[in-house]
């Protein structure tokens, strides 16, 4: 076995590291290492919703949470190859320490321990070697998502044991080792580990509890249930007939759509919502509970197309079926009235626009528009450049430092009075055209959507011209727009390659561009159904194997 | 966008509600547009001159009345400093503003029945009147509700239109405390903060006007009714514009119909009516009105400004302020028992068939609201599903159609 502890020595070290991102300035992303072969082993750090979901499934979900977790980083378009570039700061690591001891003080607590912990102590005032051993190794397994060694567990016992004759208190003891379990790399990383493949010689693969876990947050976006564990200690995932049977146990259980939830949060930069801030002079019914509704209502939209459905995935673009609450129809001018009390909130509830609405699929959604416009103003350079690099996995470089947006942010020139006109002026400046062209033909076919997600047709008294344009193909408004991405190869393929690296957690090597590109063959073969193709990809050799140590 | 809110399906007013006795409102409306009442304030006009005097500030106020009570000048200022009588400080001192401190207790029992203390603001006829100040000017916003016009006696003269015999004697009895003076353009802050204090914790007040076409001069019909939603808060601690009101189906006292016109933009209600709601018990619990006027300008920007008014329960007014106690008399710097003379002396209408005294006083109120959607009852049942509910089937609810 071979275990990678260079994620262990960054926590302790209190260093953050983080790696460089891909080349800028080029039209395209380069999401393909030069390796040859399989990639190498990534060691992820739990993303802050990976963290909080297994602490619930460990422990339930009624444990509550303190602390700040530290930011992620964006890498190949991902966050979940990002995770796999940082380690934790001293700062971080205080918040971690917080949040374990709060966690462990609630599970050993009079309320919860009857229920969390399997075993009583003979003498609950001192140590209970027997018991500590029982509790620490069942939840050791669960948060380390493989059991833990003799050594571990023995060391993990001495704390409990030491703490608790320090205390004379059997349960602080055990809530000391706990919180320094979940203090440990082994936990607060996906750690892999390595083996020699029998079948192929000189070549490796994951170990049998790496495989689950790589299979576990993939699907599920969290730690292997008792069950996954339970087929890898039994060596049934290193067969075919076992692996299948456990992908398709994930891929039916009703957790596949945190998993699902998960992947999209990710493509779709959900992340920065946290930066989200409108003028409220200007959209003053954009107010928080706006914000949090508005990502739930695409994801919800999302999830029904792909997974309620078994849809096409490319409908998301196209869909008119969408979700809403009373406070998202006041944004959308839609007559939803609320079904629950007054101060509390209502339910999400199904909802379609008319045939030939303006909204019509995920772009035209406030967490689209409104998430990529300015705090007072629409963008249909942001929403453009959006799309080309969240839907369309394009890069487009970043604007040189010395522009002059005087233009493009004065809404109230009499002579430019929509962002047309504001943003054509802007282009003959030949430096700003050439970017601006990749972009803006997009975005202005979203212009009867303002940047806080209403709905208009007249900008400063003149009326709004939405047509536009994505890779040679025309449009005259936001249903065309939606049309013109579903049909766009682009947009399959972006989705194949963001699901292949976010399984991977990693970039793919230039020696597993062959399997991507079956994928994507594949996914067209299937009918761009999403379950499909993760099932696919998650019974594929690739995804479990790495390179020589 | 100026009629994202613009529904253009038929209405059911008769299928809800009472309906004004003699209307017919389905008849002739083919176009409805709805409005939540985001702000409802006195409407007041404040000029220069028009008070004698104007309100004076607490300690002052708290001074005013231990004087009343006969106590001396050194007494007073030991309890209003909280010293006692051997020079040591009990800490109870009158702060300005609520407390629990001697004075207080004297403020609250100042009125005397038989003889002994009792709260004044429970009987506030068991104190001399104050003679707070009423108003002498001329100019008062409202409706000529006796239809006296000009002949109308202590009536006003609308600032704006000019019109004479406007009666609205709440304005004249309370124009003079300083929190209740202000304009169109300042809002009175006595009602601003009472109407923003509740707005949220009150059903939803709904104004809707029907109209063959609300573009154009004609026929019109006011409907005012409660909702069983509460306003929702916008970023500006304003009301949310387009959202959604389910209609309380309490036919009681929740639907109040008038016939209008339209001119200009501006409805006004033609034939008046009674009024009746019920409001937050912080403002009034039951609001009811007598000759009911609406004045409503439908404003380019979608919102509504105008005037209600009527004659009210002049009682019901005084509780309104008089439930605050001691904390809102301090708060507002309200002469409570003031409130009661004034308001009594200048009740105008309907008089008690023993004693001769009026027990209405015409008044009236700057209503503003918000672009909304209204869902009668019978409509919500059908539509939308929850999201656990929902199945793939199509089209629970169209949109509402645009301009």
């Amino acid at each position: 076995m071979v275990l990678r502890w260079r994620a262990a020595a960054i926590v302790a070290l209190g260093a953050l590291t983080v790696l460089g991102s891909g080349p800028a300035g080029s039209a395209s992303e380069a999401e393909t290492s030069a390796v040859m072969g399989p990639g190498p082993l990534v060691q992820r750090r739990l993303s802050p919703e990976q963290y909080r979901q297994i602490i619930s499934d460990v422990f339930g979900p009624f444990i509550t949470f303190g602390g700040r977790f530290e930011p992620d980083v964006r890498e190949g378009g991902l966050l979940a190859i990002g995770s796999g570039k940082v380690g934790i700061t001293a700062k971080g690591m205080e918040e971690y320490d917080g949040m374990a001891r709060n966690i462990a003080g609630q599970v050993v607590s009079e309320k919860n321990r009857g229920t969390l912990i399997p075993c009583t102590p003979a003498d609950a005032k001192t140590a209970d070697n027997a018991c500590a051993t029982k509790f620490l190794g069942q939840a050791g397994r669960l948060l380390f998502r493989r059991p833990l060694t003799d050594g571990e567990l023995r060391a993990q016992v001495r704390v409990a044991n030491d703490a608790a004759t320090l205390s004379k208190n059997f349960y602080t003891g055990l809530g000391v080792s706990l919180a320094v379990m979940l203090e440990a790399p082994q936990f607060l990383f996906h750690m892999q580990t390595s083996e020699p493949d029998p079948s192929s010689k000189g070549q490796y693969r994951l170990d049998a509890y790496s495989k689950a876990s790589q299979l576990s947050f993939f699907l599920w976006n969290s730690s292997p249930d008792d069950e996954l564990l339970t087929a890898a200690e039994k060596g049934e995932l290193s067969t075919q007939k076992g692996l299948t049977r456990q992908v398709d146990r994930l891929l039916t259980s009703p957790r596949l759509e945190g998993g699902v939830r998960a992947f999209f949060v990710d493509m779709l930069g959900y992340d920065t919502f946290i930066n989200l801030s409108k003028d409220a002079q200007i959209y003053p019914n954009f107010t928080a509970p706006v914000t949090r509704d508005a990502q739930e209502q695409t994801l919800l939209t999302i999830l029904d197309v792909v997974l309620q459905q078994r849809g096409d995935y490319r409908d998301v673009f196209t869909t008119r079926r969408t979700f809403l609450t009373p406070v998202l129809g006041s944004i959308y001018g839609v007559k939803l009235p609320k079904t629950s009390p007054n101060s509390v909130a209502d339910p999400w509830r199904a909802y379609e626009y008319a045939e030939g609405d303006p909204r019509s699929g995920i772009l035209t959604h406030a967490s689209f528009v409104a998430l990529h416009s300015h705090p007072g103003r629409s963008s249909p350079t942001l929403r453009g450049k959006a799309l080309r690099q969240f839907v369309l996995c394009q890069r487009v470089p970043d604007p040189p430092g010395n522009v002059d947006f005087t233009v493009i942010q004065d809404t109230n020139n009499p002579n430019f009075k929509t962002a047309r006109e504001r943003v054509t002026a802007h282009m003959t400046t030949p430096a700003c055209a050439g970017c601006h062209k990749l972009m803006d033909p997009m975005g202005l076919s979203l212009e009867n959507f303002d940047g806080g997600g209403g709905f208009r047709k007249i900008e400063n008294g003149a009326n709004i011209d939405t047509s536009g344009e994505l890779d040679g193909k025309k449009f005259t408004d936001s249903v065309g727009l939606g049309r013109a991405v579903h049909d766009n190869p682009s947009a399959a393929s972006c989705l194949v390659n963001r699901v292949s690296t976010y399984a991977l957690g990693r970039t793919v090597t230039r020696g597993e561009a062959a399997w991507v590109s079956d994928l994507q063959k594949t996914f067209a073969t299937v009918g761009y159904r999403i379950p499909d193709l993760l099932r696919k990809v998650a019974l594929s050799d690739e995804l479990y194997r790495v390179s020589a140590p | 966008m100026a009629s994202t809110w613009v529904s253009k399906f038929g209405l059911g007013l008769t299928a809800t509600g009472v309906a004004f006795v003699g209307l017919n409102p389905s008849s002739a409306s083919a176009e409805s547009r709805s409005w939540a009442v985001s702000s409802l304030t006195q409407a007041v006009y404040s000029e220069e001159g028009d008070c004698p005097s104007i309100a004076i500030d607490q300690d002052a106020f708290a001074r005013k009345q231990l004087t009343a009570q006969g106590r001396s000048l050194k007494e007073i200022d030991m309890l209003m400093d909280g010293v006692n009588a051997d020079g040591t400080k009990d800490g109870n001192g009158y702060g300005g503003g609520h407390g629990t401190g001697k004075v207080h207790y004297m403020l609250i029992d100042r009125a005397r029945k038989d003889g002994k203390p009792v709260n004044v603001y429970q009987y506030p006829s068991y104190i001399a009147d104050p003679q707070v100040p009423t108003v002498t000017g001329k100019h008062a916003y409202g409706f000529n509700l006796d239809g006296k016009g000009a002949a109308s006696p202590n009536s006003f003269e609308d600032p704006d239109t000019h019109e004479k015999g406007i009666n609205n004697q709440y304005f004249r009895a309370m124009g003079c405390l300083e929190n209740h003076r202000g304009s169109m353009k300042v809002k009175q802050t006595y009602w601003n903060y009472v109407w923003d204090a509740v707005r949220y914790a009150m059903p939803a007040w709904i104004i809707t006007v029907n109209a063959a076409d609300l573009s154009k001069d004609g026929d019109a019909t006011v409907t005012v009714e409660r909702a069983l939603d509460h306003v929702e808060q916008d970023a500006n601690s304003g009301t949310r514009t387009n959202f959604t009101f389910r209609i309380d189906p309490d036919k009681r006292f929740q639907k109040n119909v008038y016939p209008a016109k339209i001119k200009n933009g501006v409805v006004e209600t033609t034939v008046a009516g009674p009024f009746r709601m019920n409001a937050d018990p912080y403002v009034i619990t039951e609001w009811k009105m007598q000759q009911t006027h609406l004045r409503l300008t439908m404003k380019a920007d979608g919102t509504l400004d105008g005037v209600l008014g009527g004659y009210m329960p002049w009682y019901n007014i005084y509780y309104a302020y008089a439930h605050t106690g001691e904390s809102g008399e301090m708060s507002f710097g309200i002469d409570m028992p003031g409130v009661y003379y004034n308001l009594r002396k200048h009740a105008d209408a309907n008089p008690d068939p023993k004693t001769g005294q009026n027990r209405d006083i015409s008044v009236a109120f700057r209503v503003e609201g918000v672009p909304a959607f209204v869902e009668h009852p019978v409509q919500a049942k059908a539509g939308n599903k929850k999201i656990s509910q929902a199945a793939p089937a199509r089209s629970p609810t169209t949109v509402a159609s645009r301009d």
